[in-house]
């Protein structure tokens, strides 16, 4: 039996009448690289900050790394890096600064921050911004130096939430590079995206999420069922078709105005 | 945990210097609270040392409120500021494996490194210099740093409890309701130190000496007198109450990390609009533009849906009525012609409209880019926010009316508060275009990340009133020969559409000013201030 790297169980979070998350099972083999996709307000995002223990579930329980992760919050914090979707910066200090501020407070030795920091800022195209304001920074260079973040400390897990929305083609690849190192090394990726094709290049294991539940979990190809992912997806989650009679105003060059 | 110490220590003073070099707003923030606290901290420290001198009665007089003040300074001077930085926001620390006991220390470090703690420092050094004389008096300086621990952790507990209640609107509402109707009466206390007698001094001390400052300002008082063992006791039960809220603090600290960081605002919204603001969005269209009418609904919406206008419309009605109602107290009571103080409690709504381009700029941006132009935008901004500068002042009239039966005066003056908004949002416009800030529409209204924006905004608002006395003043000429008509009813409604007319033409002359202004930096001022704002 292949160990488990994140082990979710039964998760369940509700705001108000609203039901973010009805129920979900999520079993991620040490080692994967498992995509978490799903339509907008899945709970693809609610899932994932329940696992990372940014958000207290009210049912269910997830392990990491072989710790309950609310039960011992903070060891299991030092085992994961997070890329959450709504990342809070410290905005007034520079790229560098963050970094190394991130690695003193993860009690990283001084010197093997300064040198992960340089690394790290260099490998992901930031050398040049590295000493401008987290403030003046763009969104792109806001999720890089975030994954920065999040692998300075040599996680065995990281849980990524869109890492590769507003990434600009370059950056992309530099941050699938850096993903795909750290998973040849042996560590486990979680991450959820809309983007199908990037999610079926890069990841073996997959599951779907619709309606707060996993409809589709398991392996890339058993996800896919001899479907393209993108086919699957819209199989299991529906809609999405327009019909012949809607947007008949959308043509080009015609002005109503 | 040591280890950690030095590094959120770092942290803060890189915030405070990065904060400095920033920007030239950043600059003067820095400067003004820099020489406010130094100032402020050494006057203090210079009243407790000559006090001293003075003997035992100036003793409670100076220690006890001394010591309020400061405590008051360090629960609501954050608040009325709208400073708390990035130190201070435990959200930010949520991903690391910190203990509990390591972030509270954590945040403690970022509360205690600034310009208020040195202020304090420097205040609570003329105690310690004014009352040691001999070692038994040591127990002054724990009386101190009693006093330094109490306001830091009651201040935070109070900080947390805010951000709690934010996640729902009606917490929040509430919140916004008690914070300001707290500094109103905080600061009509403040008002009347000046004309209270000895006597009255004396027993407002009576009663602060039972309060957790009062009673450690009243342990220094003990210790002076060589009562030693009173002093201890009245000290350590003050740092009970510091320890208790400190541990309450740190708990609450620790459940915010895990609580969903939004709120759904709107539970049923109605898509319809309204009869009135379908009115009004025509003024609006007549004055502005075609699209002048769309941005007045969907701004008159935002007023309603965003949770830091509804705390600004809140805050500045609850602010404004003590405001004027005290001036009116000292200059001679509830006199039948009081009511025409009234518009003064606009003064707190200035704010919301002096910054209608920095505000939410990013909602301008994308509204500038779909094809509206400057004048629609600040025509149909400038209309909804007026509420801003009438609610305070329709309410303070009526306080006025009531209070001095003035029925009459009523009448005119609400007249004239409806038809004269025009001067001030005019003089707003154009400070808006002159001195923009980013302001994000804000979740929480007790956050702000950019926390030099607070005196920069201080100044502005300071500018905005000067400037509309002296653009209301060039019209009373005018005003006062229709005050002077024969009837009252044709002297209102001469004297109204005066107003009306005047402040018409200010409004629309600022709107102008503002838009000449801002289309010579084009569309970059605009998307600096909301590039700026989308990642703070």
């Amino acid at each position: 039996m292949i160990p488990l790297a994140v082990d979710a169980v039964g998760l369940q979070k509700r705001f108000g009448e609203r039901i973010a998350v009805a129920s979900v099972d999520l079993a991620v083999p040490r080692g994967s690289f498992f995509g978490v996709v799903g339509p907008n307000g899945a709970g693809k995002t609610t899932s994932l900050r329940m696992m990372t223990g940014l958000l207290r579930p009210d049912a269910g329980r997830v392990v990491v790394d072989g710790i309950d992760v609310w039960s011992d919050p903070v060891a299991v914090k030092a085992r994961f890096g997070v890329l959450p979707d709504d990342l809070r910066l410290f905005e007034r200090l520079t790229g560098r600064e963050f970094l190394t501020y991130i690695g003193l407070l993860r009690r990283i030795p001084r010197e093997v921050v300064r040198m992960r920091c340089e690394e790290v800022l260099d490998v992901l195209g930031m050398g040049a911004s590295a000493n401008e304001l987290v403030a003046d920074y763009s969104q792109g260079m806001r999720k890089k130096i975030g994954l920065g973040a999040a692998i300075l400390h040599v996680p065995a897990v990281l849980f990524l939430d869109e890492p590769f929305e507003s990434v600009d083609p370059v950056s992309a690849r530099a941050i699938q590079d850096v993903l795909g190192h750290f998973r040849t090394s042996g560590g486990t990726i979680v991450f959820s995206s809309h983007v199908m094709t990037t999610v079926e290049r890069l990841c073996d294991h997959i599951a779907i999420v619709h309606n707060g539940r996993v409809v589709r979990s398991g392996s890339t190809d058993e996800v896919r069922g001899g479907m393209s992912l993108e086919e699957r997806f819209i199989t299991e989650v529906g809609g999405g078709a327009i019909l012949a009679d809607q947007l008949d105003w959308l043509r080009a060059g015609l002005v109503t105005v | 945990m040591s280890s950690l110490l030095p590094v959120f220590g770092g942290l803060k003073l890189r915030l405070l210097r990065h904060g400095f070099r920033s920007s030239k707003r950043g600059r003067i923030a820095t400067v003004v609270m820099l020489v406010a606290s130094v100032g402020g901290g050494f006057a203090a420290a210079t009243s407790f040392v000559n006090d001293r001198a003075d003997g035992p009665v100036a003793w409670s007089r100076s220690l006890i409120p001394g010591f309020t003040v400061i405590f008051l300074a360090w629960v609501f001077g954050p608040l009325l500021l709208g400073g708390i930085d990035d130190a201070l926001d435990p959200r930010r620390l949520a991903l690391l494996p910190l203990r509990r006991y390591e972030l509270s220390s954590g945040l403690a470090i970022g509360a205690l490194v600034g310009f208020l703690p040195l202020g304090t420092l420097i205040a609570l050094g003329g105690v310690v210099v004014g009352y040691v004389h001999r070692w038994t008096d040591l127990l002054v300086v724990l009386a101190c740093a009693t006093q330094i621990a109490l306001s830091f952790s009651l201040s935070r507990l109070l900080a947390v409890e805010l951000a709690h209640a934010s996640s729902s609107r009606r917490g929040r509402d509430i919140a916004v309701v008690a914070a300001s109707g707290t500094a109103a009466v905080l600061w009509l206390a403040t008002q009347g130190i000046g004309s209270v007698s000895d006597t009255a001094v004396d027993t407002i001390n009576r009663a602060l000496r039972w309060t957790p400052p009062g009673m450690l300002g009243q342990a220094v008082v003990d210790v002076a007198h060589r009562r030693s063992v009173s002093a201890f006791a009245r000290i350590a039960m003050v740092g009970a109450v510091a320890v208790c809220a400190y541990v309450l603090w740190s708990r609450r600290v620790q459940t915010l990390l895990t609580r969903p960081t939004g709120v759904r605002l709107i539970v049923h919204a109605d898509i319809a609009v309204p009869r009135t603001l379908r009115l009004l969005a025509r003024v609006a269209i007549r004055l502005g533009g075609p699209l002048a009418g769309a941005v007045f609904v969907k701004e008159a919406r935002y007023l309603l849906r965003s949770p830091a206008r509804r705390s600004a419309l809140v805050v500045s009605t609850v602010m404004g009525v003590p405001f004027v109602a005290l001036q009116v107290l000292r200059s001679g009571g509830f006199q039948p012609g009081c009511v025409r103080y009234a518009p003064a409690a606009l003064l707190f709504g200035l704010g919301s409209v002096n910054n209608l381009i920095g505000a939410d700029a990013t909602s301008l941006w994308l509204e500038l880019t779909s094809g509206a132009r400057l004048r629609e935008l600040l025509v149909g901004r400038g209309l909804a926010a007026v509420p801003y500068l009438v609610v305070p002042s329709f309410l303070t009239a009526s306080v006025l009316a009531v209070f001095s039966r003035s029925a009459t005066s009523l009448s005119t003056m609400l007249c004239l508060v409806l038809a004269g908004w025009g001067i001030p949002l005019g003089v707003g416009t154009y400070l808006s275009a002159r001195a923009p800030f980013p302001q994000s529409d804000d979740q929480n209204p007790f956050s702000n990340t950019r926390a030099v924006g607070g005196p920069s905004a201080f100044v502005v608002l300071a500018v905005a009133g000067l400037g509309t006395v002296v653009v209301a003043v060039l019209a009373l000429p005018v005003a006062w020969v229709a005050w002077k008509a024969r009837s009252i009813v044709g002297g209102t409604v001469l004297l109204t559409l005066v107003a009306a007319t005047y402040g018409t033409c200010v409004w629309l002359g600022g709107v102008r000013l503002a838009v000449r202004r801002v289309e010579r930096r084009g569309i970059d001022l605009v998307s600096s201030l909301s590039t700026r704002q989308a990642v703070s």
